[in-house]
């Protein structure tokens, strides 16, 4: 391979001093002096940008490189930070779909109706279709005696003490929709009164106070993600940094030659940084992986959950902002650790 | 292109090392130090390739004052010296090939350009054959000549050697001087720090003698007799009179 490389240069270089030589021999003229100059400056620009971009290019891959060749301590450091990453995303995660139950019961607008215990499925029936004419409701559906008691039969687990009864003590039940949001407008608040107000209603039931409390919990959760969120940036940061103080140790003889013999600081930095880069990237991406898996794992539970409520519940992964995002900012956290300890170490290292 | 105007260097802990140095060595010669194990002669090399700063007295290099001279501005200075240590200083975990090609990678040729130049360098110093070894396979003497190459792959105009032989024997020695002499031949001013007094004497410069951190003495051309042309030779280095 490197005979082969050797021939192609002796070529390039033949070829470039037949060119020259061409030239030499019949544009001596001054304009073509100047061409000269101008593609000699051409040539050296674009040779030391091929050298700069040669560099970053090496570096760049150099550095995972060298993190593939001690594959035990970089999958110990890309774990713990994915640890520290996927923790606060899937309780983020978790909150969404939390958010979005309770949307969907929000959306659902329910008003229990329960009619005097002595009411009969007929009178039910007919305060049903006068309800159904009213303007501030959408739709009305009826419980009757019989199915209330089928429905606790199948729930509660106590058939046998009703039979014991001998007489059905369920109400008649209507489930009134709204036509406005239960939480949102007076229209709907009106309506409640105005049921409560009916001869016939014994008690009326709004699955409003718990969604409340629902969205109480839900805003303390989102402070405490943003704190939890915080204190595991931070452990990121620290792991990567301790890392590449470890990684600069072991190359402290590396860099002091490097040092000898005309190096910057950006340029012995550089590798450095890109490790960092790749220890919060991969373990971004570590972290994804370990939200997804985990999001799939409760999947059986949350399609319970839509049956339960007749609802399509549909599974909130990490979105595709999220993960960009979560990715961006990992990989600004590694770069950041390890400048840290640059900063802080490589200007004390001998000889400056 | 290097001058010390009483110069001094103190460690907190060993006191003055050097104390008041004043030379001149000017562009294109070659020069010995020499003196004593712990005169002096490390810390004076240090000093120009800014691995440690100056106490006292300005060094001027290039037309700079080394004393004033920003951090961040001496990894261009270095880029005009050559350094060869005692102890080679190579990375053993990195071929011949990319120990010499370091320089260039630092300052970031480009890949064509590098193998090119370090190419040139290991066949002046007679290694082109082993450019895929690595340093622990070969013998002292050609440890030393990559460390040679290494100085030189970037055409720097100055060579400082600290004990460039300390670890050779007198024939291997003789043609590492014999090599810096060839340099020196192509213009490049050269400084190399030695004791050892009979390769020094086989040659024929200008020597600056240290004891005690302090500039004793100059072999001038009158202890020896010389040609007219290593006359100049010597006079390029310039001692103040003592006072
Ligand atoms: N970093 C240092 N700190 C304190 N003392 C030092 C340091 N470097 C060298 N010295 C002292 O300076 C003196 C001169 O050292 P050096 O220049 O290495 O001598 P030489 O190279 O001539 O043998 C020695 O006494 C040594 O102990
Ligand atoms: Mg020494």
């Amino acid at each position: 391979m490197n005979d082969q490389r050797t021939i192609r240069r002796m070529q390039q270089q033949r070829r470039h001093e037949a060119t020259r030589s061409l030239k030499d021999s019949g544009l001596s003229s001054l304009y073509a002096r100047e061409r000269k100059a101008v593609n000699r400056y051409w040539a050296t620009f674009r040779q030391s940008l091929q050298g700069y971009l040669d560099n970053h290019g090496h570096t760049l891959f150099a550095s995972l490189g060298r993190m593939w060749r001690t594959p035990v301590a970089t999958t110990l450091t890309v774990t713990v930070i994915a640890i520290a990453l996927a923790l606060p995303a899937s309780f983020y995660v978790m909150l969404k779909n939390l958010h979005q139950l309770g949307v969907v019961l929000e959306d659902s607008n329910q008003i229990s109706l329960f009619l005097k215990p002595t009411l009969s499925d007929e009178a039910g029936m007919a305060l049903a279709d006068r309800l159904k004419d009213h303007p501030g409701v959408e739709s009305v559906a009826l419980i009757t005696k019989e199915g209330a008691l089928r429905e606790f039969r199948t729930y509660s687990g106590f058939g046998e003490a009703l039979d014991v009864l001998g007489v059905n003590p369920l109400p008649v039940v209507i489930q009134v929709r709204p036509q406005a949001s239960l939480a949102e407008s007076h229209e709907a608040q009106g309506l409640v009164k105005e049921l409560q107000a009916l001869p016939e209603a014994e008690y009326v039931q709004l699955d409003l106070q718990w969604l409340d409390r629902l969205q109480a919990l839900l805003g303390l959760a989102r402070h405490g993600i943003t704190m939890i969120s915080v204190l595991l940036s931070l452990a990121v940061l620290l792991v990567v940094s301790n890392t590449i103080r470890l990684e600069l140790e072991n190359r402290r003889e590396e860099i002091v030659v490097a040092k000898l013999v005309g190096a910057t600081h950006g340029y012995i930095s550089r590798p450095f940084l890109y490790c960092g880069f790749w220890y919060g990237f991969i373990g971004s991406v570590a972290a994804w992986l370990f939200v997804t898996f985990m999001t799939l794992l409760v999947y059986p539970s949350v399609q319970h959950l839509s049956e339960l409520y007749a609802r399509e519940l549909d599974l909130k992964f990490l979105g595709f902002i999220d993960t960009l995002g979560l990715i961006l900012f990992a990989s600004l956290l590694g770069v950041l650790g390890a400048w840290l300890v640059l900063m802080a170490q490589l200007y004390r290292m001998n000889p400056e | 292109m290097l001058q010390f105007n009483r110069v001094s260097k103190r460690y907190p802990d060993a006191g003055d090392v050097l104390s008041d140095v004043s030379f001149t060595l000017e562009r294109g010669k070659m020069a010995f130090l020499t003196g004593h194990s712990g005169a002096g002669k490390s810390t004076m090399l240090k000093l120009i390739a800014l691995i440690e700063r100056s106490s006292r007295g300005q060094i001027i290099l290039n037309g700079k004052n080394l004393s004033r001279l920003q951090n961040r501005e001496i990894p261009s200075m270095r880029r005009n010296l050559g350094l060869i240590f005692q102890d080679y200083r190579l990375l053993n975990d990195r071929t011949v090939f990319d120990n010499v090609a370091l320089p260039l990678i630092v300052t970031g040729h480009a890949h064509s350009e590098v193998a090119r130049r370090v190419r040139g360098a290991l066949d002046k110093v007679g290694l082109l054959n082993k450019e895929k070894r690595y340093p622990l396979g070969l013998s002292g003497g050609e440890q030393q000549r990559v460390g040679i190459a290494r100085a030189i792959v970037n055409k720097p105009p100055m060579i400082l050697a600290d004990e460039p032989t300390g670890n050779l024997d007198p024939d291997l020695s003789q043609e590492i001087m014999r090599m810096f002499a060839e340099f020196n031949s192509h213009g490049v001013t050269v400084l190399i720090a030695s004791h050892d007094l009979a390769l020094i004497e086989a040659m024929d410069y200008p020597v600056l003698r240290l004891d005690h951190g302090r500039l004793v003495e100059s072999r001038r051309e009158a202890e020896s007799p010389r040609l007219p042309e290593s006359r100049r030779e010597a006079e390029s280095l310039r001692l103040p009179e003592s006072p």
